[in-house]
Parts: C-alpha cells; structure tokens; sequence
C-alpha cells in the first residue's frame, strides 16, 4: 500500500470501519512511514476531539409547538391522493371549467 | 406510548391526530433535532427557530410519511435541510455570518450545561468550535451527524439522500479542511486532547 492510499482509508481505520484485511494493510504501511503516522496521530486525537465536544441541552419548546399546531393552516395534511387533491383542487377546478367551457364552444 | 416504535407512533398520531403521540415523538428528538441545527447554524436562538420549524413541518407533512426511510433519517433530513436553508439566509442577510455566528456560540455556551464536555479543555473547545464555524455547512452537516449524533455512515447516506461513498469523501475533506484550518490558528488538537483526558482523570480522582 502506497501514501495516497493509506491516507484515503485512514479515517475509517481510525473509525474502526476497515475490513480486518484492509485495515491490516494500512497499519503495515503506518508502522514503516513516519509522515503517515503522524497523519494518523493527527486524524485520530482530531477524531476524538470532535467525539468529546458532545451535545447541548435542548430547550423544552413543547409548550410553543403545541400552540403553533392550534394555529388555523396548521393541521396535518394527509398523503396520497387524498393529499394531492387538497392542495391541487382549485387548479382541478379552474381546469375543469375550460375544458367544458372548450366543449360547449367547438359544439355551437 | 414510551414503549411503541417511532413508525407506530407516526401511524397513531396521523391516524387519529392524537396530540401525545405527536409529544412522545417530540420528547424522543428533540434533543436530536436542537443539537444537529445548533451545530450547522451555529446560533442557539437560530437552532431554536429551526427544530421548532421542523417539528411543525413534521405534524403537517406526517400524512404523507411513506415510510421508505426510518422516521429517525426522516426528520433529520428535514433538520439538516432546514438547518442548510437558515445558514444560506443568514449569510445572505449578514454578507458574512462567521463573527456573528462565534459570537453566539459564545454565549449560548454561557447558558447550555455542558456536563459532557469534560473530556476536551476549554482552549480546545473553544478552538475547535471557531474551527467547525469555518466550514461550509455541507461538510459541517457530515460532521454534525457523525461525531455529534454518533450516525453510521449508511444512516447519514439516508439522510441527506447521497451514496455511501459521497458521505466519506464529504468527512475526509471535511477533515482536512479542520486539520488545515487548527494548523493555521497555530492549535496543536493531539495536545489539546491529552490535556482534556488528563484534567478529566484529575476531576475524576
């Protein structure tokens, strides 16, 4: 294995995501590369830096959800065909009204 | 309800319109959803607007949940794309957002309990967040998922609707634009995180 490939399978060896194979390859090849290996170094305390910054505490905004969802314009709209012709039917309408309008003018 | 899967849940609530349903739903992600935009928009009171945004979106559009994905790629492909759509409005607005965006995290810092950052100094901390804020928010939303919100690689496929291999080529520039970056701010992280598990043992002793 050469440097350009070990540096492309790097973060997954550092990740643990490497077939047992693949990941004994890049390994061999850190083990005889000094510049890789302080490429890994680097990728590995980047990685476990990033793992450690964790998470914030979310807000409960539970209590302004529920009154946005009281709100008219607010209700769940429903799927499928029936979700489709909700939000389509004015056009269904407008396009209905010129095709009979279409019909009775080309039978006069 | 704490025992029902998130489907069944989705099923319940857009079946019946039950309202608890829809809050056991909300009480399982919110943490997700807030974290995930705080991180993109990099604003706590942005990241506010954004989950409440996404809940909402997730009422109004549960009707039409196919089901093809799992709920949980589901609303946070809704979370990182309405993350992405806050984060271009606000460069718009502001030219550019990166001061702006520091400083909230500063003082959204201030007021989140961090209880779990006990592994990382605060100068890393610090460095590595100014770090994060300069990457596009693409990459940041690969990172977001994967280190902040522990995803697979094949569940962040999911989410933002690209192949496995594009999620893995995204993390490793995403890398070495934060490794080119923490060089440049002269920040040795290796250092930092001995640091920071080193004070964690001595807080632990």
């Amino acid at each position: 294995m050469d440097c350009e490939k070990a540096r492309e399978l790097m973060l997954e060896f550092v990740e643990g995501t490497l077939s047992p194979r693949q990941a004994e390859e890049v390994k061999a090849h850190v083990e005889s590369c000094p510049e890789c290996m302080r490429e890994l170094e680097d990728q590995s305390s980047r990685t476990r830096a990033l793992q450690a910054l964790g998470r914030v505490r979310a807000p409960d905004q539970w209590e302004e959800i529920s009154r946005a969802i009281d709100e008219p314009g607010a209700r769940v709209r429903p799927g499928g065909w029936k979700g489709w012709i909700r939000r389509w039917w004015p056009a269904l309408v407008v396009l209905a009204i010129v095709a009979a309008a279409v019909v009775i003018f080309t039978q006069l | 309800m704490k025992d029902r899967t998130d489907e069944d849940l989705v099923k319940h609530f857009v079946g019946t319109g039950a309202r608890e349903a829809f809050g056991e739903l909300y009480y399982r992600y919110k943490d997700k959803v807030f974290n995930t935009a705080y991180r993109i928009v990099g604003d706590y009171e942005r990241a506010r607007d954004v989950s409440h945004d996404v809940f909402l979106k997730v009422h109004t559009d549960a009707g039409g949940f196919r089901f093809k994905s799992s709920f949980s790629s589901w609303i946070y492909r809704i979370t990182v794309n309405r993350s992405l759509d806050e984060s271009r409005r606000a460069r718009r607005r502001k030219g550019d957002v990166s001061m702006d965006a520091m400083a909230g995290e500063l003082s959204s810092r201030r007021r989140a309990d961090r209880p779990e950052d006990a592994a990382l100094d605060h100068e890393s901390q610090s460095e590595l967040l100014a770090a994060l804020e300069r990457l596009s928010p693409k990459l940041k939303a690969v990172i977001v998922l994967r280190y902040f919100e522990g995803l697979s690689y094949e569940q962040i496929a999911e989410v933002i609707e690209h192949p496995v291999g594009t999620v893995k080529s995204r993390l490793r520039r995403a890398h070495r634009k934060l490794a080119a970056l923490l060089e440049r701010r002269g920040y040795d992280v290796a250092r930092g995180v001995r640091n920071g598990l080193r004070k964690g043992k001595g807080t632990d002793a």
